[in-house]
């Protein structure tokens, strides 16, 4: 697929072409290209060949009507009727859906005679690389400016730069102190031990005394690092225990933040479990790491460098030759580590997968016992489990042997080292106590590389958490702020859409050049059948999603432009999935509200008609209510939330099926008061029962993502073969059999 | 489309004896003497693709399902098979011949049976699905869609290339 912008052939393009759109799919189904141009006179298209450009097609503009797209398998294609007969003009894929439905609707307006402008060109390809951007988004992933993974952890310490200073200088002042130890042995040796038995086995007279003194002073100086090496180690534990709990659970918090701003878009996509995996598993990985494993591998790294300038000191000769395997090793490691991070994000991903699965059985816990499905879950929990032990399987596997290969050229190296040196003692005549301080060194060189192999394990899965969780951290918010973005603390409720065009995926278009207005202070009933749109438009004067085309204007400004804060502020909603958090009713009530007074809190609860069953229960407003609503009914539940609304005060109420659950009687009342409540207010109410909306100013018909109506109850029933009288009478229908039926 | 309500006992299953015709870029269907043009709406497209076919007139309304396309008069059953082939604008991955990952996303290079082509994937994990064991779906970054029918019948490169970034 070519994913460059497109623009008309040269060998096309002439003066009077008013409109152009390219397709990808030949009439045959093969994949080709293919143009599509409207003149004045006539709609032609042409196929690209290998001789040049062929037209295929030449349909006078006067000769057709009706352009509708078909939706097929993977793509769509446009039809018109000639000549009486459904003609297909062009196929193309999913890629192309937007271009061509923009490309229809100017065609529309062309053959209706009416007047349009063409639209600029959307920017939907990344101007540095040319690849294809997320809908919505204005940067590509892969051209954001971003520093390495590593240096974006480390600029999490700045922070706290005062202890990560004392951790380096106590880790730098402990690894020196851990030298000296070995190099005392060569004293031991050279001077104490050595000289007494070389006189006692040649019979030589020899004095005990500054040997025994020596000695004592040797001692004494390994006790007194060894306790001050402890003392310091603990000291460097507890910096480094705060430090990492403290970056991480910045990492975290900003994790958590991000995610509460986050594009609903982003979660639509995503199971939630993973998304949970992201916060816990991922930055608990980076906590192991930065308590322990960053501090480790600071000290062996200083450690190794200590040594290494030693050995050097002591014999350049024999110190090349413990560094014989250190390249070896690089080039294993080098070769093993993209692997072993593809495949640690294999492992991550399923553990996100396993989490994912939890999250949906037990929150749907419910369904599967009343379904009696339970051995079936188990069974699917057993295979992604599975799935996630041979991941884990694949990695560690993958890290010992990467191991064993090290070990066996550390312990090779170290015997060869220890064959050299004593050939050195024999003929190149070093002493015995520069043998055994080399040897003890090279021992301590090689320990470090040993634990490397805990280390590339813990840093390469702190690699690729951070990767993860960093990812999050790039997903934009989806409905970004602009430079015009103003605020509007105090908006008085007039609300206009503007030929809004929408679709949550960009080739499924929802909703289709909706335009209305609204008066401050209207009651509107939206009314259409289910899928219709309804809920859609309610998300988009919210601004969950941002339009794809076309405006959404409060008070004549552009929603885009207002403080999201005042916006979301201004409009109370109560969804149709009623949604409530574990707590008290209370502090469901008054979750927009933390500070309300109690007055407040009974009063909303009042007007939603909740107040009598709180009242009922024995904590009354203090009862606490499970996770979502758990321990309510369903019609208790949209009570309480309607009461959160109406707490919330807002400019713009919106009441998604907001009585969906309740009998007639309660809804009867709950209607009274939201009448009172509506009161100066704009209101947008949905309710499939219709009898719901007969106090609403106007009524809003939506069909398939259209407006098919608009008018005042009494208006839109006059209309006899309207979608509204449609629907008033098949409601009525059913509310008689209903009758009958009780 | 909600329009048209359609209750349990209006399934209609199609007659064998029921004849298609293709006419121009158009399937129709034999009513009386005359041919109506008809849509097709395969109902379980995956998992079965010669059956289980809903069979729609002009307006969208149902005259029926297709059980089995095999019970059709031959001519019927290659008129039906031509229009379900070109409302069919899948590519079917028939060997993936290299991946590569870039900035969460993969690029793969396959073969399909609409010839070679590369497909750009962002996030692996959310855009490759399986919605039936065995049966892969992977969508673009154009969103565009291409199947992997059944993933056991390609080759061992193919799977461990795909396999890899489940
Ligand atoms: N998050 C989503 N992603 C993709 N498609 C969606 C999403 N939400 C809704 N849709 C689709 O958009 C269309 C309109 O849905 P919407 O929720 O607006 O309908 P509605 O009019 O509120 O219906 P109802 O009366 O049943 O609540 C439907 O076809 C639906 O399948
Ligand atoms: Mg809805």
């Amino acid at each position: 697929m070519a994913y460059t912008p497109e623009t008309l052939p040269e060998a096309l393009n002439h003066d009077a072409v008013l409109l152009s759109v390219a397709t990808d799919v030949l009439p045959d189904g093969a994949l080709g290209r293919e143009w599509l141009r409207v003149t004045a006179e006539q709609l032609t298209v042409h196929t690209q060949t290998a001789e040049g450009w062929r037209e295929r097609l030449a349909l006078p503009l006067a000769d057709i009507t009706d352009p509708k797209l078909r939706t097929l398998l993977g793509g769509a294609a446009l039809e018109v009727t000639h000549a009486e007969q459904p003609r297909e003009v062009a196929r193309f894929t999913n890629a192309h859906q937007a271009a061509v439905g923009t490309f229809l609707s100017l065609l529309e307006k062309q053959l209706k005679g009416e007047e349009y402008v063409v639209p600029e060109e959307e920017r939907r390809h990344c101007p540095t690389c040319g690849l294809p951007l997320e809908s919505g988004t204005k940067v590509c992933p892969a051209c954001l400016p971003r520093g390495r993974t590593l240096k974006r952890i480390f600029a999490y310490l700045r922070p706290h730069a005062a202890s990560a200073i004392t951790l380096s200088l106590l880790a730098m002042f402990n690894t020196a102190l851990g030298l000296v130890p070995p190099y005392l042995s060569k004293p031991l040796m050279d001077k104490v031990i050595m000289p007494v038995v070389s006189a006692r086995n040649h019979g030589l007279p020899f004095a005990l005394p500054p040997a025994l003194h020596l000695l004592g002073v040797i001692t004494l100086t390994i006790i007194a690092i060894t306790v001050l090496r402890a003392v310091m180690g603990t000291a460097q534990s507890w910096t480094s225990a705060w430090l990492g709990n403290h970056v991480v659970h910045d990492i975290r918090a900003q994790l958590y933040q991000h995610m509460q701003f986050l594009s609903l878009r982003f979660y639509d996509k995503r199971q939630i479990g993973t998304v949970i995996s992201r916060v816990n598993q991922d930055t608990g990985q980076l906590q192991q790491f930065l308590v322990w494993g960053a501090q480790d591998l600071t000290v062996n790294f200083l450690q190794g460098v200590g040594i290494g300038v030693m050995l050097f000191v002591m014999s350049w000769k024999l110190a090349l030759l413990v560094l014989i395997p250190a390249p070896l090793i690089m080039l294993l490691a080098g070769r093993f580590w993209r692997k072993v991070r593809f495949n640690m994000h294999r492992f991550f991903r399923r553990w996100g997968r396993v989490n994912a699965m939890l999250t949906e059985t037990l929150t749907g816990l419910r369904v599967v016992k009343a379904f009696a499905q339970e051995n079936r879950e188990i069974a699917r929990f057993n295979r992604q489990s599975t799935d996630l032990a041979f991941a884990g399987i694949h990695v560690e596997r993958m890290i010992s042997t990467l191991f064993s290969s090290f070990g066996l050229l550390i312990t090779l190296s170290t015997l060869l080292v220890a064959y050299m040196a004593a050939r050195n003692v024999l003929f190149d005549g070093i002493s015995t106590g520069t043998y055994f301080a080399f040897t003890a060194y090279v021992g301590m060189f090689f320990a470090p590389l040993q634990s490397l192999s805990m280390l590339f394990n813990w840093s390469s899965r702190a690699l690729t958490a951070s990767e993860r969780v960093f990812e999050v951290l790039d997903s934009d918010l989806e409905v970004p702020e602009t430079d015009e973005s103003a605020p509007m603390p105090q908006m008085t409720g007039a609300v206009t859409f503007q030929d809004v065009t929408f679709g949550y995926e960009r080739h499924r278009q929802v909703l289709k050049h909706v335009s209305f207005d609204v008066q401050p202070g209207e009651m509107i009933g939206l009314v259409g059948h289910s899928g219709a749109g309804k809920s859609t438009t309610i998300n988009l004067l919210c601004r969950f999603y941002d339009v794809n085309e076309g405006a959404i204007l409060i008070d004549g400004v552009p929603i885009r432009n207002i403080h999201l804060q005042d916006l979301r502020g201004q409009v109370g909603l109560v969804p149709q999935n009623t949604f409530l958090f574990s707590g008290t009713i209370a502090a469901n009530i008054a979750y927009a509200k933390p500070d309300a007074s109690r007055e407040e809190i009974i009063r909303a609860a009042k007007v939603a008609n909740a107040h009598d069953f709180i009242r009922g229960k024995p904590d009354g407003y203090e009862t606490m209510i499970g996770e979502s609503g758990k321990g309510l009914s369903g019609g208790e539940q949209q009570r309480i939330a309607i009461a959160r609304a109406v707490l919330h005060n807002p400019r713009i109420l919106i009441l998604d099926e907001a009585t969906s659950h309740v009998d007639v009687e309660t809804e009867k009342q709950i209607q009274e008061a939201i009448e009172r409540l509506v009161k100066g207010r704009t209101t947008f109410a949905i309710a499939h029962r219709l009898s719901t909306l007969k106090h609403a100013n106007r009524l809003i018909v939506l069909k398939n993502g259209e407006i098919s109506e608009i008018g005042t109850h009494d208006e839109l029933m006059a209309k006899e073969d309207g979608e509204f009288h449609r629907l008033v009478q098949t409601y009525q229908e059913i509310s008689k059999v209903q009758a009958v039926q009780r | 489309m909600a329009d048209e309500k359609s209750t349990p006992d209006d399934l209609v299953l199609l007659a064998p004896e029921t004849v298609f015709r293709q006419e121009g870029d158009r399937l129709r269907l034999a009513v009386g003497d005359d041919w109506q043009p008809v849509t097709l709406a395969p109902l379980f497209p995956l998992s079965e693709a010669t059956g289980w076919i809903a069979v729609l007139d002009a307006e969208g309304k149902e005259v029926g399902i297709l059980a089995d396309l095999h019970a059709l008069g031959r001519d019927s059953a290659a008129a039906v098979r031509a229009e379900l082939r070109r409302r069919n604008l899948v590519p079917h991955v028939q060997r993936i011949t290299g991946a590569r990952d870039r900035f969460g996303m993969t690029e793969f290079t396959v073969e399909s049976d609409r010839g070679p082509l590369s497909i750009l994937v962002r996030h692996p994990q959310e855009n490759i699905q399986q919605p039936l064991p065995g049966y892969f779906t992977l969508v673009d970054v154009e969103s565009n869609r291409y199947d992997i029918p059944d993933l056991s019948a390609l080759d061992p490169e193919s799977r461990r290339l795909l396999e890899e970034r489940l």
